[in-house]
């Protein structure tokens, strides 16, 4: 080898690559090149700082089973869903407000954002399957169909009722932005069922444009009174749809027809500020 | 009884979730936030369950595959948000470095948080291509096969992308005066 494919090889010879016969030649001209071995060091000096970077911090708690839940949550959609239709015909709708916001800060001025539907996915992914963030503090009620949020949203808005028949509960709401650009309030419903299936919805803060790697995402063929666009990312569903003069994005586990299904029988409840500290 | 997918899920987590901290660890420093990254391997995982049947043809580590596919989602979802191709010219990217004089002595032990910060203001591919080589068991061959790129170009990335590490290392040094040798005790 000459000196140049050595100084090439060396970040690999520092990494432990490399064939026995070319580590032996590396080794031999390391053996008389101080230059060389100067060059070995700082290479060595960087992996190991990068390599302190990698292993700093902690891996989350439970990450392996969120992954593993995932992937078998794939296998077993199929079984999961029927129960999914069952318990979700609603009839007669609730009209007591079940979620409740204040205003600290209005929307900003209200124009077509575009927000990719993976974002609502991950957020989907990370606050409601992942961490089950409830940042807003939410107070389950007595009753089916009521709770409380007890800390205050940045901005006023009413959420859909999912809660009312008594198949969901509103597990959890917190504000992680799935794009900087907006602000949400991100309801997490879970149903009661075993297994708990997870629902969320997103109340963003101004009308925005649901989008697909760049381009505007479809309206559902779903013949719902809401006009529905929809996203699919791996597994979760993404519907949203305008109301209100703001934007709603339902992200779930499970096939579209389900969730229309589910989002049709649903009515926004209006929005005052929840009392209790 | 089980099925014949219930077999091959079993299969895939034996053999694919033990480099989870791996590739978790590779996805927080290649997304800079441990939200993303967990979304990331998630979705590595989900695709790499999918894909599973091609992979076990192929005569390729699972760990360096699972990366790969880590590699590509991250890349697509670069690019689907900015609603753009890649803005990283392939061409300077894959410059051969020039042959400089060799870089200012680093005291890297003092320096870990600005490693960090300096890895974090590369463009992906030169971060990625860092990542991996300082993942253990990498060799330039496994890095090519991950990326996608022959290995003179692992090379000159790498080269590349350390020059741009010790450039900001150099600077932050020189402005606090951290050199190595005698003023460390
Ligand atoms: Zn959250």
């Amino acid at each position: 080898m000459t000196t140049a494919e050595i100084r090439n090889k060396l970040a690999d010879y520092a990494a432990g690559g490399l064939e026995t016969a070319e580590r032996a030649a590396i080794e031999a001209a390391l053996a008389h090149d101080p230059a060389l071995r100067a060059e070995l060091q700082r290479w060595q000096a960087l992996r190991a700082a990068i390599g302190r970077t990698l292993a700093d911090g902690a891996v989350p708690a439970g990450l392996a089973d969120r992954v593993r839940s995932r992937l078998r949550g794939r296998s077993a959609a199929g079984s999961r869903r029927r129960r999914w239709v069952v318990g979700l015909s609603f009839s007669g709708m609730a009209a007591a407000a079940v979620v409740t916001l204040a205003f600290l800060v209005w929307p900003q001025t209200a124009g077509a954002t575009s927000v990719e539907a993976t974002r609502f996915a991950s957020a989907f992914r990370r606050c409601a399957l992942g961490q089950c963030h409830n940042t807003l503090a939410v107070k389950p009620g007595g009753e089916a169909g009521s709770a409380q949020l007890l800390r205050c949203a940045s901005f006023e808005c009413p959420l859909p009722d999912l809660t009312h028949d008594g198949e969901y509960v509103l597990a959890g709401a917190c504000q992680c932005p799935p794009d900087q650009r907006v602000k949400v309030v991100h309801a997490i419903y879970r149903s009661r069922s075993p297994g708990g299936d997870v629902v969320s919805v997103f109340a963003v803060d101004r009308p925005i444009a649901l989008c697909a790697r760049g381009k505007q995402c479809a309206h559902c063929p779903c013949g719902s009174a809401r006009r529905y666009r929809e996203a699919v990312d791996g597994d979760v569903t993404i519907l949203s749809w305008d109301e209100g003069g703001r934007t709603f994005v339902a992200a779930a586990r499970m096939p579209r027809a389900e969730l229309t299904h589910l989002l049709d029988g649903v009515k926004l409840t209006a929005g005052s500020c929840g009392g209790e500290r | 009884m089980a099925s014949a997918d219930d077999r091959s899920n079993a299969a895939f987590e034996a053999q694919a979730l033990p480099h989870l901290e791996t590739l978790y660890r590779v996805a927080r420093r290649l997304t800079r936030s441990d939200h993303e990254a967990e979304d990331l391997v998630q979705e590595t995982y989900f695709k790499a369950l999918r894909a599973f049947a091609s992979y076990e043809a192929r005569a390729f580590g699972i760990r360096p595959w699972l990366l790969k596919i880590l590699n590509n989602t991250f890349l697509n979802r670069q690019a689907r948000e900015r609603s753009a191709p890649r803005t990283a010219d392939q061409q300077v990217l894959d410059q051969r470095p020039d042959e400089a004089s060799p870089p200012p002595e680093l005291d890297y032990e003092r320096l870990d948080g600005e490693v960090k910060e300096a890895l974090d203001a590369l463009s992906p591919e030169f971060r990625m291509v860092l990542l991996l080589w300082a993942t253990d068991e990498l060799s330039y061959q496994e890095i090519a096969k991950i990326l996608e790129v022959p290995i003179g170009t692992v090379m000159s990335r790498l080269h590349r992308a350390r020059q741009q590490v010790i450039g900001r290392l150099g600077e932050y040094a020189r402005e606090n005066r951290i050199q190595r040798g005698p003023t460390r005790r």
